[in-house]
């Protein structure tokens, strides 16, 4: 045993010869061949909310840079800010049903705007884009640099929450029944969550909010993907230990918001179908895929159709 | 989940008791005169399988077979020169005189025969060259597995990764790809019981103790009916069966285990004798990282991580026809790391005062743990009856658990709380076997094998969380898929030697897999031709079904543990057929040549769904199901091997080539390469003996020495090249308004459409035996990597920056290499 003890010891000193030569690793730039295709995303809607826009860019070859350094100058003053390569400006983007055609311009990025507008997408500035349900509508996408994409959808039904069936009030200690009209090939996604009145206006006879981004009340966010065919589906406010309202203050009136979307096949592909589905996953690399299409012909992207319908009540605790 | 009654494993298992009797009643029936018994090795007993036993002056003749039972049948009455011979050992005669109808037991013992200056091959490849038909097949002894030069330490796995066929997931595993198969399609069995995860630190070894195995047999594909339940190779690792005649021991130490053996006699009770073997391993580092600590003071930290196996086994002849033998391995790998505190606080304030312990554990065990009794009885020297009892248990078993607990004081008011949340997952393959074989040896020129098993597998796959205070526990569980399945399976195979050059070997197994109600029948077909005595042309067809699988992602890069299921009921089997040419030649220099080459096409194969959470087939679900959800996968493998090989002799070792083709099909991607496939693979493994007498001075230096050279080059595996940069839309469903965004990605082409630079290392050992007070002793170095050519696992990648700007540019990749120049060294002790 001791002399056993004793090779063990005498292995041991041998451990500190022990040699590892870490190997010197050549960086090298990845280069691939890849022809630059049009990444439309174009989302057709007769929302006064939601409306109609298209963002067009483009695909960049894997050395290519991603951004460009731009030095505004406004007054002698530089605003330097980064501007994305992806983004192309100056498509020519037409979207046409049978009968006509509306040609849309590039809203970029505008200080007084930037907020609440979307920026970097094409829009059609008059007001007699009123997409129909069941329509077809084309759209037409080309580059002086002679990128084109074409694509085609189809305007889903447009959803109807049943208002009358629900209660003037939510009560947060009971659960309530939300009604629809059935889309038999439809999906539609139903969002329920609160707003803090206190931000709330009205406009048109719609309902507005100051701040699109408020944070809100843990609970009562609820998302429910409606499949064709459904036409109902009951909400409760999950328990939650999170204050009721800022500070907990019980002389707030919440309100509760209700938003039902209805989407084209396309939508539901690409947005929900396959949203999570990462065709190509690496531990080194990240997340990657095809682009995929959906509603686009030669480009990636997609090309959707969606309707809105919305209701708000107020929250009694 | 769908259990098979159990009136139906009744009626098999009555089935089979009835086809043992009857073949027992016709067996007995067809007795003649014969000479049978066991050639064993002298000093230790061992048997001696393969060992030509023949009766001199005649063409009677036959080999024994593994066990080391040999039967001659229609022996001519009078005095017979029995002669026993093998490569290496003393060919021994005896003399016996045989009465006509008489069956004659007669063993032998073989004694070693030293050649001078020639290492010797123990189960002699010209015996098996002309015994066996099946191809694709391959003996290691473990002088064969030591001729490698060791990563580390000796291992059978790195070994058969050097064999033609086999590839390589990268320098961190030891998992076999053969012939277009994953680990999980490959039969890997230890003394007989299944083994469902044979790797240490997730694949670095496997878990056979070289120390303890006595044989390997390793098909690549085309195995006969005798084996099933798997698609890919099979490997088949024989244990030591202990030395019957004298106490025995060694001790090796490596850089990261130290084992031991030890062996000997059974005592001899009621006239029984047998012998046993044991043999452990276990890694040091922590005991003695721990050590240090303590030397320092520090209590609290310990090193979080070791693992552990041992073997068992005893073999005991009750009587001259009934041997029991027990087997016995337990294997883990243990992953144990806590840490714990206690906190004091006072808020001056509101006078608040506060005592706490907080806790943090995490427990995670994972390795094998098998128990076999083998019942062999030789009911008549023709027919041979093994039964066999088995259970294989794979397990992990993580567990993590955070808790805080203390009391607390407000002013005059006390209390006390206790927070406590526990996660689990874990997965425990139960496997139980119960097996009879009976082989007959009672027709001249034939073998027949047949028998019945049964397999009952519990799988139980689950994922728990609790969160606990002093009076409310939430338990969750959202994974539990606990799964049994039955396969009952009869077997038959006949070896028929038909004219002394052509042998057909024909079988079948027919299943009943318990989730599915159906039959399933694999046919198998062997043919050897023997052009000359030592050149042999030999083809194999064959079906596997296979009723298991794992759920691991396909590309992962590192695989620490596998997760196991049961062929769900809604999907069918899985299966392949193998197909197989070769031919084989052994010199007289004992050079072993052999070509082949195979197709093999796998028809329902199931790809796990990676991290996805739709399930198409349901769509009115969305549900998070990440173990359940497959594509169903087709794919095909062909290649060319070829095999030099040199068994005996001063120079010994191998150079193998295999040209290599696997494709898969998933409807998501269509036909790509697997991640593991090398096209071309080239093996060099060779030990050589550097005494040599006419040396000189360098012959004292190197006595006793021997140099070993593994090297190794292949294609680069296949990985998904990035072509650009896109921007992902992704959606904000809000109540109020929604909104869309976008995230980089990546553009990439097709599925493993590019090859990593190629592989190549070269690894060298020098292996030196000494004496010490008279005690032999061996001390070893080797050189890993010795080139330190920098060997791609992946590649990493970085975004390039431009400093001044700040923009964004191209992007960058560098391989991340594998194992890297190391030396290791270490001492194997004997007494």
């Amino acid at each position: 045993m001791r002399r056993f003890k004793g090779i063990v010891y005498l292995f041991l000193v041998f451990c500190g010869c022990l040699s590892l030569e870490e190997p010197e690793l050549d960086w090298e730039d990845v280069e691939a061949e890849h022809d630059p295709q049009l990444n439309i995303m174009a989302i057709l809607s007769p929302d006064t909310l939601v409306e109609t826009f298209v963002r067009v860019q483009r695909t960049l070859r894997v050395e290519e840079p991603t951004d460009t350094l731009v030095r505004n100058t406004v007054e002698g003053n530089i605003y330097p800010y980064y501007a994305s390569r992806f983004i192309v400006r100056d498509a020519r983007v037409v979207l046409s049903n049978n009968s006509s055609e509306y040609e849309l311009e590039f809203f970029g990025y505008n200080p007084e705007t930037y907020q609440s507008k979307p920026m970097d997408v094409y829009q059609y500035k008059g007001d007699d884009l009123l997409p129909k349900p069941g329509e077809t509508w084309t759209l037409s996408v080309s580059t002086p640099s002679g990128l084109t994409a074409k694509g085609e959808t189809v305007v889903p039904p447009a959803p109807e929450i049943h208002k009358a069936q629900l209660p003037d009030s939510f009560n947060i200690h009971r659960t309530m029944n939300i009604v629809w009209s059935k889309q038999e090939e439809n999906h539609q996604i139903l969002n329920v969550n609160n707003r803090l009145s206190y931000y709330l206006y009205e406009e048109n006879d719609s309902l507005r909010f100051n701040d699109v981004y408020w944070s809100t009340s843990c609970g009562f966010w609820e998302e429910h993907l409606i499949y064709p065919g459904e036409t109902d589906w009951r909400y409760r406010r999950e328990i939650c230990e999170g204050s009721f309202g800022p500070s907990g203050d019980d002389e707030i009136e919440d309100i509760l918001m209700i938003h039902l979307m209805s989407m084209d096949s396309n939508y539901y592909n690409y947005f929900i179908k396959f949203a999570t589905d990462s065709e190509f996953n690496s531990l080194f690399f990240g997340q990657g895929g095809s682009g995929r299409s959906f509603g686009i012909e030669i480009g990636i992207g997609v090309f959707a159709s969606i309707g809105v319908d919305r209701h708000w009540m107020p929250i009694q605790r | 989940m769908k259990n098979t009654p159990p009136f139906t494993i009744r009626k098999n298992m009555q089935l089979t008791v009835t086809s043992i009797l009857l073949l027992s009643c016709f067996a007995f029936s067809q007795q003649g005169t014969t000479i049978s018994g066991f050639v064993r090795e002298g000093s230790t007993g061992e048997p001696l399988g393969y060992t030509n036993v023949f009766i001199k002056g005649t063409s009677i003749g036959a080999a024994a077979n593994i066990d080391g039972y040999y039967v001659l049948t229609k022996v001519p009455a009078g005095a017979q020169d029995v002669v026993a011979s093998i490569i290496g050992y003393e060919t021994t005669s005896q003399r016996i005189s045989v009465r006509k109808g008489e069956g004659v037991r007669l063993d032998f013992r073989l004694e070693r025969m030293i050649l001078e200056g020639e290492a010797v091959d123990v189960f002699g490849e010209a015996q098996k060259m002309r015994q066996l038909v099946e191809p694709s097949r391959i003996s290691l002894d473990m002088r064969t597995i030591e001729t490698a030069p060791a990563f580390i330490e000796p291992d059978l796995f790195r070994t058969v990764q050097m064999l033609p066929g086999v590839q390589t997931l990268n320098d961190f595993s030891s998992a076999l790809y053969v012939r277009g198969s994953t680990p999980d399609q490959n039969l890997i069995m230890l003394d007989g019981i299944t083994v469902y995860n044979p790797y240490h630190l997730g694949g670095l070894f496997s878990t056979f103790n070289t120390d303890a195995i006595k044989e390997a047999d390793f098909h690549a594909g085309g195995f006969p009916a005798r084996h099933g339940g798997r698609m890919g190779a099979l490997l088949n690792v024989i244990n030591r069966e202990g030395n019957s005649e004298e106490f025995k021991g060694n001790a090796n130490v490596s850089l990261i285990s130290s084992k031991i053996l030890l062996e000997g006699p059974t005592p001899k009770i009621w006239g029984t004798k047998g012998s046993w073997m044991i043999a452990g391993r276990r890694t040091y580092f922590d005991q003695i990282f721990n050590a240090i600590l303590r030397s320092q003071g520090e209590n609290k930290f310990k090193f979080p991580y070791y693992f552990y196996d041992y073997q068992i086994k005893v073999n005991i002849d009750i009587s001259q026809d009934h041997r029991l033998s027990y087997s016995r391995f337990y294997g883990d790998d243990v992953l144990v790391l806590n840490s714990s505190g206690e906190n004091e606080s006072y808020d001056i304030y509101s006078d608040y005062y506060e005592k706490s312990k907080e806790s943090f554990e995490i427990d995670w065990p994972w390795g094998n743990h098998t128990n076999s009794l083998t019942w062999r009885w030789l009911i008549s020297p023709q027919l041979i009856a093994r039964t066999f009892l088995a259970n294989s248990r794979y397990r992990f078993n993580f567990g993590l658990g955070v808790g805080q607990e203390g009391s607390f004081r407000v002013g005059s008011e006390t209390g006390v709380f206790e927070e406590k949340f526990e996660f689990n997952f874990f997965d425990i393959v139960n496997d139980r076997t119960i097996e009879t074989e009976l082989s007959w040896h009672g027709i001249p020129g034939h073998q027949l094998i047949g028998g019945a098993q049964f397999k009952k597998v519990d799988f139980d796959l689950g994922m728990n969380f609790e969160f606990s205070t002093q009076d409310t526990t939430i338990l969750f569980t959202p994974l539990s898929m606990k799964n049994q399945t039955v396969e009952s399976t009869f077997f038959f195979q006949d070896k028929w030697d038909v004219t002394q050059k052509i042998t057909i070997q024909s079988g079948g197994r027919l299943m009943n897999y318990s989730l599915h109600e159906k039959l399933y029948f694999d046919p198998r077909l062997g043919m050897k031709y023997l052009l000359r005595p030592n050149l042999s042309i030999k083809s194999v067809l064959g079906r596997y079904h296979q009723f298991l699988t794992i759920a691991n992602p396909e590309d992962e890069t590192l695989r620490l543990i596998d997760f196991w299921l049961g062929i769900p009921s809604d999907r069918p089997g899985t299966w392949a057929d193998h197909a197989i040419v070769g031919v084989e030649h052994l010199s007289e220099k004992n050079w072993l040549f052999r070509a082949e080459t195979y197709y093999k096409h796998f028809q329902n194969l199931l790809t796990l769904k990676q991290g996805e959470a739709f399930s198409q087939s349901n769509e009115a679900e969305l549900a998070f199901t990440p173990f359940n959800e497959f594509y169903e996968t087709q794919a095909y493998a062909y290649g060319l091997e070829l095999l030099f090989k040199k068994t005996a002799g001063r120079v010994r070792g191998w150079v193998g080539y295999t040209y290599a083709k696997t494709e898969r099909h998933i409807e998501k991607h269509g036909w790509y390469t697997p991640k593991w496939d090398r096209t071309h693979t080239l093996n060099i493994v060779g030990d050589i003996a550097l005494d040599k007498k006419d040396m000189g001075i360098m012959s004292y230096l190197f006595k006793e020495t021997h140099l070993s050279v593994a090297l190794q080059a292949s294609s680069g595996q296949p990985f998904t090249p990035p072509l650009g940069k896109f921007q992902q839309w992704r959606p904000r469903h809000d109540a109020y308004l929604p909104d869309w965004y976008e995230t980089q990605s990546f553009l990439v082409g097709k599925k493993n459409a590019e090859r990593l630079p190629p592989y190549f290392r070269l690894d060298i050992g020098l292996k030196q035996n000494k004496m010490f007070f008279n005690k032999p002793y061996e001390r070893y170095i080797q050189l890993v990597n010795a080139t330190n050519h920098v060997n791609a696992l992946t590649y990493q990648y970085k975004a390039k920056t431009n400093r001044l700007t700040g923009e964004e540019l191209g992007l960058e990749r560098a391989p991340i290499p594998m194992f890297p120049f190391f030396v290791t060294f270490g001492y194997r002790i004997e007494f």
